[in-house]
């Protein structure tokens, strides 16, 4: 099962210690698990940032270099995640805005078209520091009245390689790490809310990785407390690589076999526990030599959707955190502060 | 027992409590958490990027040709190797994207691995790059696959 107990007196007094203060840092009442949770809808602002090129007849930038259209790439990533989630996971895209310009920089500096698409080719002379200045666009987009009478969950941000955005980041009251440092400036928002950075460059499987990277920032936090085998999500992410001979799922950049970083094709035969995660939260079996194959041989979005589904999602609840990660990972405020 | 012993009964009761809660909250353990940057303190986190983007475009095939320059983008790309049944081809990542050329056997099937050196970087106390990305196959998907005739 889920919740196994430690072993040694260390653990076993750690274990008390916990229970007793379960109700001061955990939220969660214990419930059975079974059946699955109600789907939630979280509306999305979209901010396309695709200017005109004028050195190209006017065209807009993604045309010009050959880059994807973001609609596609959208309904790609939005159906993913409705499909890993088990139908939980439901976007609403209530407003979307593209823009004709670049985000201003952190230090004030904004690219023209022409000397950005004159950078690219030349794969030389992109502004640095990179970073983009996110109170601007808070104000811009005025996000946290959104946020605050409840029009908008969370803000997605599209645009170009070296835009200067963060793959994820939160905002609000108690934002904590979300794969970037939290926007602590807007901690008088009435709740937290996460900005995602998209790339339209690049593929659906790239964009399933800026999920990942917010699920596994937002997981590790979410269990923050638990300690030993009580800490399931460190379970989850145990890989060959960094425990030897105790692989289950892994994490974004590493499937069970994975030597290194984005290593998702690698054919050697490593034991992992991965397929007791389906029978989650029983968590008992024996664990079976696995490779590629099982995520889809290298294909980046098959091994992201492989591991999303491996994700709890069902009705439940033990030592105060829910057997539906996605909860946490769509709604940070569902995580105890 | 004495007052003075029932004391220090206590007061080593007390700090064994708060050295077991000082060790429950603390909880220093390896977790080697994505996320976390192994430093010395383990404490810089450091952003999770994407892989750099890569792709080969679609080769000619069949062909009677003994050469073929085969086409390759790469992310703040260092080097480009192609490996077949011809050879090893590596060349700088200089030009964008970059062209090699490699030589074909007669009569042969050449099934190509294309590797992509990924340029490490610095971004403060952050490393990312220094990585190599492979593919066997082209931008759709399809096998890098050469079959040469007569």
């Amino acid at each position: 099962m889920a919740k196994k107990k430690s072993s040694g007196i260390l653990d076993s007094i750690s274990d008390f210690l916990e229970d007793a203060f379960k109700g001061a840092t955990q939220g969660e009442p214990d419930v059975p698990a079974g059946g699955a949770p109600e789907p939630v809808t979280r509306r999305v602002s979209l901010i396309i940032h695709n200017p005109r090129v004028p050195g190209a007849n006017n065209e807009r930038l993604n045309k010009v270099l050959a880059w994807n259209d973001p609609r596609p790439l959208l309904k790609g990533y939005m159906d993913d995640l409705r499909e890993c989630s088990r139908g939980y996971v439901n976007y609403d895209i209530v407003e979307r805005h593209t823009v004709d310009g670049f985000p201003r920089k952190a230090d004030g500096f904004v690219y023209t078209a022409d000397a950005f698409v004159d950078a690219w080719r030349k794969r030389q002379g992109f502004h640095q520091p990179d970073a983009v200045d996110y109170d601007a666009l808070i104000e811009e987009f005025d996000m946290i009245a959104k946020v605050n009478s409840g029009a908008v969950d969370e803000f997605w941000l599209f645009a170009f390689p070296y835009a200067g955005y963060y793959e994820s980041i939160m905002g609000g009251p108690g934002a904590f790490w979300c794969n970037a440092p939290p926007l602590t400036q807007t901690a008088h928002a009435a709740r937290r809310f996460v900005i995602m950075g998209f790339n339209y460059q690049r593929g659906v499987g790239e964009m399933l990785e800026n999920f990942g990277h917010r699920a596994e920032s937002i997981m590790k936090y979410a269990f923050r407390e638990k300690r030993g085998n009580d800490n399931l999500w460190e379970r989850f992410f145990r890989h060959e690589f960094k425990n030897p001979g105790q692989a289950e799922v892994g994490w974004m950049h590493y499937a069970p076999n994975s030597e290194r970083d984005y290593d998702w094709g690698n054919k050697r035969q490593v034991l992992s526990r991965w397929r007791t995660w389906q029978n989650f939260p029983d968590l008992r079996g024996e664990a079976q030599m696995v490779d590629c194959n099982d995520w889809g041989n290298g294909d980046i979005r098959l091994h992201h959707k492989w591991w999303f589904n491996l994700l709890p999602h069902i009705n439940g609840a033990a030592d105060g955190i829910a057997y539906n990660w996605w909860k946490y990972i769509v709604d940070p405020n569902t995580v105890t502060w | 027992m004495n007052n003075s012993a029932v004391r220090w009964i206590i007061i080593i009761a007390l700090a064994l409590v708060l050295g077991l809660l000082l060790w429950w909250l603390l909880g220093a353990r390896d977790v080697g958490a994505p996320g976390e940057t192994d430093t010395p303190d383990n404490t810089t986190q450091c952003p999770q990027a994407t892989p750099e983007f890569f792709t080969v475009e679609p080769v000619t095939s069949p062909t009677s040709e003994l050469t073929q320059v085969i086409t390759v983008d790469l992310g703040n790309g260092e080097a480009i190797t192609v490996t077949t049944e011809s050879g090893v081809f590596t060349a700088p990542f200089d030009t964008f994207p970059k062209e090699i050329e490699i030589t074909l056997l007669p009569n042969t099937t050449h099934n190509l691995t294309v590797e992509g050196k990924v340029r490490e970087v610095q971004q403060g106390d952050c490393t990312y790059g220094g990585y190599t990305l492979t593919t066997t196959t082209d931008r759709n998907g399809a096998p890098l696959q050469i079959v040469t005739g007569d």
